[in-house]
């Protein structure tokens, strides 16, 4: 008994300092990282007075490089494809939390018709960000908090702060739909092989039965804090190369109720939504179409916020 | 409690430490605190159903009496089936009433009569399917007089009840366990250093494989009308080792739970998927449940004794009884159906005994008949486990359906694959090397029993150091155990 029992110890104090090793691991993941927003947002560097929020559409569809320019204002893209209203509602948190210059205006694209569906596939809580800046307590913390990690055993091992991909030691590159630019945004300049390139012109009606009570109350929540915050809330829906979900605006408006600008593209308005040849795919505008968009969204802005108030602040 | 949560962690090594240390002198009180240990590890997680499980327990402690004092046969029927109508009942009002309820209604319908049946949320009390089959087998094996009735209470309450085995199994004979309850036992540094190495090799399993074949598993099941043939069957593949590495894995933890205290339980895993046909796949396939099965139904209907109508009647109702035990759900029975259309050929030419020996004893490499085997076994099972994942017998279908559809020969898509924290192809590399360990591994009890026994300690340590790493980095959010369900 005596000897099983030393042996064990043994063999825990032994993986207990193996263990201690990994931080070595840890701590140098940012480094290999192209993507380096999260860690920009943990050390409080997104300083920007526009910020655009939103999944793939966003990142792709809005470059904000331009939109700076036109407005002459600053602005970072912080969109992350794949990415939900609750991963929203987290990163204008953390913005808050950690940035020194407060953003003056929020830009959320949202998405039809999964915008508060949180049980989507198509858009997650895109945990999958926070490995690789896992040195950072906050991204920890937010693991914790999600499940994903458990508070005894991170503190005790290295190890299980990580994730299987940061023990993938090569620097990352970019993938040509995946290339960040120096503004955050992501615009694709090429067309998904599979795209068909037919306007579907029939549509569906919204079911507000597949939202859930985390993505209506991460909405809700965006929308406070940007009230509490006194940002500017501007909603927009960038084109897609199909007829618009019926009552999903509605649907949106209803929510929002006067606390937020609602900017929906509509393609009968501006018709170049409706070639094929701005498109990536038929949710996404390639570079061609989101210059045009981004354009459209400028003149909007112009029209409905007072932008020398944000230049102003 | 989970034996991959940290509350497991914490509860074992002070069971651990009393049963060595402050309650060694004495059988009497080493069995008390494992019957307490037992009794809390299961209020942990509802302790409602503990006075269930204390029911049963002197339900069939009782009963087991009155079967041996009967005089007569007729006597100690009658009390035989007041246990089996009363511990099938418990078990049929719990996990079946709303089965039956749902199944009668949708029959009546089919006429044109609309049912009102009451319904309710009935809670399944876990365990109760593992801890009815301890029981049964104990009144059956003194009806029988293979077993004198238990007189000492908290000795047949540990054999119902002890820790590891209380929730799923492995589902055990009291002319297996009894005996060495009652025995003195001491401590054995092999056996424990064993038992930790099986508990490893189960958390490995569950923590690193099963859970994470699992998220991909339910992203392609729950979508999978969105998906193409190429996806679904990777789905039907990633399950396929989830079940095994879920079940066998939380088997391990429980045999080598037990061994440190002493005990040794019944194997349940043999290494299925090395099976060269389904015959050989059931011997190897959650053992203590086919032997149950075996034992208790197949051999009482006459086995295959009789005729071979009989011998056909008698497979059939024992896989459907299989497939039943599993889950109120149609496509739990037409599993265990299609597995006996998989035996069936092999009953009727009389080669359900053919390959008893283990694959390739002895030797590195299968022979190629052995490979197709192996692999042809492997593929019919993948197809039977899309019926027992499906939600119903149309999803179940729909999905074969797309499985053998063109899109099988598409791009698999890759929405299933986004968001998780390990690439599809890491999961791959894990499953590939489970089955190569296991390969190594596979005419002893467990696949690591044996590895590294050779090698240095460094080598050896940094062997199983390698594992716990793997086990702590995956361990995230405790998932429950599959057959905690059943």
């Amino acid at each position: 008994m005596k000897k099983f029992l030393l042996t064990f110890l043994l063999f825990l104090v032994g993986f207990f300092l193996a263990d201690k090793l990994l931080i070595i691991v840890r701590n140098s993941a940012p480094d290999r990282e192209v993507d380096k927003r999260m860690e920009q947002l943990y050390q409080g560097k997104i300083n920007s007075d526009i910020i655009i929020l939103g999944s793939s559409r966003g990142a792709r569809d809005v470059i904000a490089g331009q939109l700076s320019d036109s407005l002459k204002i600053s602005a970072q893209n912080f969109s992350f494809p794949g990415s939900g209203v609750e991963f929203h509602d987290y990163l204008l948190s953390e913005i808050l939390k950690n940035s020194k210059h407060k953003p003056k205006l929020l830009i959320l694209n949202v998405d039809d018709p999964e915008e508060l569906n949180t049980n989507s596939s198509r858009l997650n809580f895109r945990l999958d960000r926070f490995y690789p800046f896992v040195k950072y307590p906050q991204a920890l913390d937010e693991l914790i908090k999600r499940g994903e990690k458990n508070y005894w055993l991170s503190n005790l091992f290295i190890v299980h702060q990580m994730s299987i991909d940061n023990f993938d030691l090569r620097k990352r590159h970019y993938k040509a739909i995946d290339t960040v630019l120096q503004d955050g945004s992501m615009p694709i300049s090429f067309t998904d092989p599979r795209f068909t390139g037919i306007f579907k012109d029939t549509s569906e009606y919204y079911d507000v039965k597949q939202e859930t009570e985390t993505g209506l109350n991460s909405f809700l929540n965006i929308i406070n804090q940007c009230k509490k915050n006194n940002i500017e809330l501007v909603i927009i829906s960038p084109p897609n190369y199909y007829k618009s979900i019926y009552g999903f605006r509605e649907r949106i408006v209803s929510i929002v109720n006067n606390n937020a600008h609602l900017y929906f593209h509509d393609n009968n308005l501006h018709t170049y939504s409706k070639e094929a040849k701005y498109y990536y795919d038929d949710v996404h505008l390639n570079k061609s179409g989101a210059v045009l968009f981004t354009s459209e969204l400028v003149d909007y802005l112009r029209k409905e916020i007072n932008l020398s108030d944000i230049q102003k602040k | 409690m989970l034996f991959n949560s940290i509350e497991f962690a914490i509860f074992l090594p002070i069971v651990f430490v009393l049963y060595w240390f402050v309650a060694n002198r004495n059988l009497k009180i080493q069995n008390a605190l494992l019957l307490f240990s037992s009794y809390f590890f299961y209020a942990c997680w509802d302790y409602r159903f503990l006075f269930l499980l204390m029911f049963s327990t002197f339900l069939d402690y009782f009963t087991g009496f009155r079967i041996h004092d009967s005089k007569s046969k007729k006597g100690k029927l009658t009390w035989l089936y007041i246990s089996i109508v009363i511990n099938l009942g418990f078990l049929c009002f719990f996990k079946y009433y709303n089965f039956f309820a749902d199944s009668f209604v949708t029959f009546m319908s089919h006429f044109g009569l609309r049912m009102n049946v009451w319904s309710m949320k009935v809670i399944l009390p876990v365990g109760i399917s593992f801890y009815t089959f301890h029981g049964l087998s104990y009144v059956i094996d003194i009806y029988y007089e293979r077993i004198k009735p238990e007189k000492d209470i908290v000795d047949y309450s540990v054999f119902v009840s002890f820790f590891p085995l209380l929730v799923a199994g492995p589902i055990e004979r009291a002319t297996h366990l009894l005996p060495q309850i009652k025995k003195e036992r001491t401590f054995s540094y092999a056996n424990a250093v064993d038992g930790m190495k099986q508990i490893l090799w189960g958390l490995f399993k569950k923590v690193v494989i099963a859970d994470s074949c699992a998220d991909f598993a339910n992203a392609i099941f729950n979508h999978s009308y969105d998906y193409h043939g190429s996806t679904l069957l990777i789905g039907a593949l990633f399950f396929t080792f989830q079940i095994y590495c879920d079940f066998s894995g939380y088997s391990d933890i429980a045999l080598g739970t037990a061994q440190l205290f002493g005990i040794k339980l019944l194997r349940n895993f043999a290494f299925p998927y090395f099976s060269r046909d389904i015959a050989e796949f059931w011997r190897r396939w959650h053992i203590s449940l086919s032997s149950w099965f075996r034992d208790y139904v197949y051999i009482p209907l006459g086995g295959s004794k009789g005729g071979t109508w009989m011998k056909v009647r008698n497979t059939f109702i024992i896989f459907i009884l299989s497939g039943f035990w599993h889950g109120a759900n149609w496509t739990f029975i037409f599993w265990g159906f299609l597995n006996a259309v998989y035996f069936l050929p092999l009953l009727l030419a009389k080669k359900n005994r053919t390959n008893l020996e283990i694959v390739a004893q002895g030797k590195m490499f299968p022979t190629l008949k052995e490979f197709f085997g192996m692999i042809s076994t492997f593929s019919l099972t993948v197809l039977a486990w899309i019926f027992f994942r499906a939600n119903s017998m149309k999803h179940a279908f729909d999905y074969l359906g797309t499985i053998f559809s063109k899109s099988l020969f598409e791009i698999p898509n890759k929405k299933p694959f986004l968001a998780f924290k390990i690439h599809p192809g890491v999961g791959m590399g894990l499953i590939l090397f489970l089955m190569i360990v296991e390969w190594i591994g596979r005419e002893n009890q467990y696949a690591i029993a044996t590895i590294g026994s050779k090698w240095n300690r460094f080598l050896r340590w940094s062997f199983y150091y390698l594992l716990l790493f793997l086990v702590i980095l995956f361990l995230s959010h405790e998932q429950q155990f599959i057959y905690f369900q059943f």
